[in-house]
């Protein structure tokens, strides 16, 4: 018996980068604030998936997939064993840690493609920005936490299994994984090292991680008109009219009283407005904001835009004392914290409370 | 010689632009005289502008000091200066004051300016 080489460089440097991405998407999720580190820790796990599945095909004997033995009567063999406490020697993989390494590999990837899938529909952003509509981005929001919660369960068995396995052979998995190294008889086949290919998937993964990570929101801009931003936007932000519905807009352009103010428009001024709020407002669904807008709003509408029951909702962790901050002042001045109120998005990764406020609530 | 021309160029620009600013105002002034306002004072103007009528005045929005940009009191949006020094666009459209005067008078103080009232607000301010 000797040190033996199984799992070269790349193989353990991929396998620890996944664990690195996972846990950090995994603490990233859920927080509108780390959008960026999430989509960061994502697309790094996908290149990482992607380099498997290369290194699985070209790479050393130990790596390549069709060197696992995956053979069903093989699995039952094995699961058999561990009843009895007495497995069959397997130099790499056995057989239903292959199977497991599949599913593992498997479900990552769906992970990965529902993801940039929430990511395209919801936030109109990424890959697959254009292609899916805030309804589809939400519908696969919930695939993506279904395989999210699979995962959490196989990972479990998997560190489970490994604990397992250390015992049955007799021979500890995780150092083997940390050095590559196990301890097996001298005619046991080999695995080179392969530095190089693994300085390469460093690289890659450290410049996709820093890439995406600083890589700003790419916006298409919204339905824009001049005299619209020019009127609606001298006392307040021009509120984007994908924000209410229309029949909220034509409520509001109706009466003289705009919340204790004179609207004080003149005729031409008002058919130009009233045309194009209308025509963009929240039936559109041109934001995630908008669609949830559109879903969620009773009738007749509220006219004041923190009325809504989205708005309610999205807001409902923030402290008092962060509206009345002197760099907030009030609800109306989304501005403050959201960085593209402007062009009307709304987006999740654009969000940020100014450094001087703390909000105690979250 | 192409610095003569540069040089009167440029003061025919500024004399102009101030004198675009002058044609508002002074058409303006003259029409408060015509509907019975008497000599118009910058400092009656400045008095008007800080002093408070019910729970508000000019200052809440626009500031004291008016080479600053102020904050609208209720949204916090950003109101460019008003002083016509550094911000040369104000008071140079006669139509935009009086809209303004409209609309501000009657969020500020409830009601209508009189003749003699915007007279001295805009003594007050095209000296700013």
């Amino acid at each position: 018996m000797q040190a033996v080489l199984i799992w070269d460089l790349p193989l353990r440097l991929f396998h620890w980068l996944l664990v690195l991405s996972f846990a950090l998407a995994w603490g990233s999720a859920g927080d509108d604030r780390y959008l960026n580190l999430h989509l960061s820790a994502g697309y790094v796990l996908l290149a990482l998936l992607l380099f498997r599945l290369v290194w699985g095909i070209y790479g050393g004997h130990h790596a390549r997939f069709k060197f696992l033995p995956l053979k069903i009567q093989l699995a039952i063999d094995y699961a058999k064993g561990i009843a009895r406490q007495q497995t069959p020697h397997y130099v790499g993989h056995n057989p239903l840690g292959s199977w497991a390494v599949l599913l593992l590999l498997g479900l990552l990837f769906l992970l990965s493609f529902s993801g940039i899938s929430v990511l395209g529909g919801e936030e109109r952003q990424g890959l697959l920005k254009g292609w899916l509509s805030p309804a589809m981005g939400d519908w696969f929001r919930h695939v993506h936490l279904l395989i999210f919660q699979s995962l959490q369960i196989l990972l479990s068995l998997h560190i489970i299994a490994v604990f397992i396995e250390s015992y049955l052979q007799q021979s500890n998995l995780i150092k083997a994984m940390l050095t590559g190294y196990k301890s097996l008889p001298e005619t046991s086949k080999a695995s080179r090292q392969q530095p190089w290919v693994a300085a390469l998937l460093l690289f890659g993964s450290i410049s996709i991680a820093l890439g995406v990570y600083h890589q700003p929101a790419n916006y298409e801009p919204l339905p824009d008109n001049q005299v619209w931003r020019a009127y609606c936007g001298e006392c307040h932000l021009a509120y984007h009219p994908s924000l209410l519905p229309a029949a909220a807009w034509q409520a509001m352009l109706a009466q003289d009283d705009h919340f204790e103010e004179a609207l004080d428009m003149d005729e031409a001024t008002a058919l130009e407005i009233l045309a194009f709020l209308t025509e963009n407002a929240a039936e559109t669904a041109l934001t995630e904001a908008a669609w949830k807008i559109k879903q969620t709003t009773p009738t007749p509408a509220p006219l004041r835009i923190t009325k809504t029951p989205h708005w309610q909702e999205q807001h409902q962790h923030v402290a008092e004392s962060v509206w009345q901050h002197p760099q907030v002042i009030s609800r109306s001045n989304c501005a403050a914290c959201h960085q593209d109120a402007e062009q009307g998005w709304f987006q999740d990764s654009a969000m940020r409370l100014p450094s001087s406020i703390t909000n105690e609530d979250s | 010689m192409k610095k003569i021309i540069l040089t009167m160029g440029c003061l025919l620009g500024l004399s102009m632009s101030s004198i675009a600013a002058e044609d508002a105002v002074s058409s303006l002034l003259k029409s408060y005289q015509a509907e019975g306002a008497s000599a118009a004072s910058a400092e009656q103007g400045k008095q008007q502008w800080q002093q408070k009528q019910g729970d508000r005045s000019c200052v809440d929005c626009h500031g004291t000091d008016l080479t600053q940009a102020g904050k609208h009191v209720r949204t916090s949006k950003v109101i460019q200066a008003m002083a016509p020094s550094v911000n040369p666009k104000r008071l140079s459209d006669a139509k935009k004051i009086e809209k303004w005067f409209k609309r501000n008078c009657k969020w500020t103080y409830d009601r209508v300016c009189s003749a003699q009232e915007k007279a001295n607000f805009l003594t007050f301010l095209k000296g700013q």
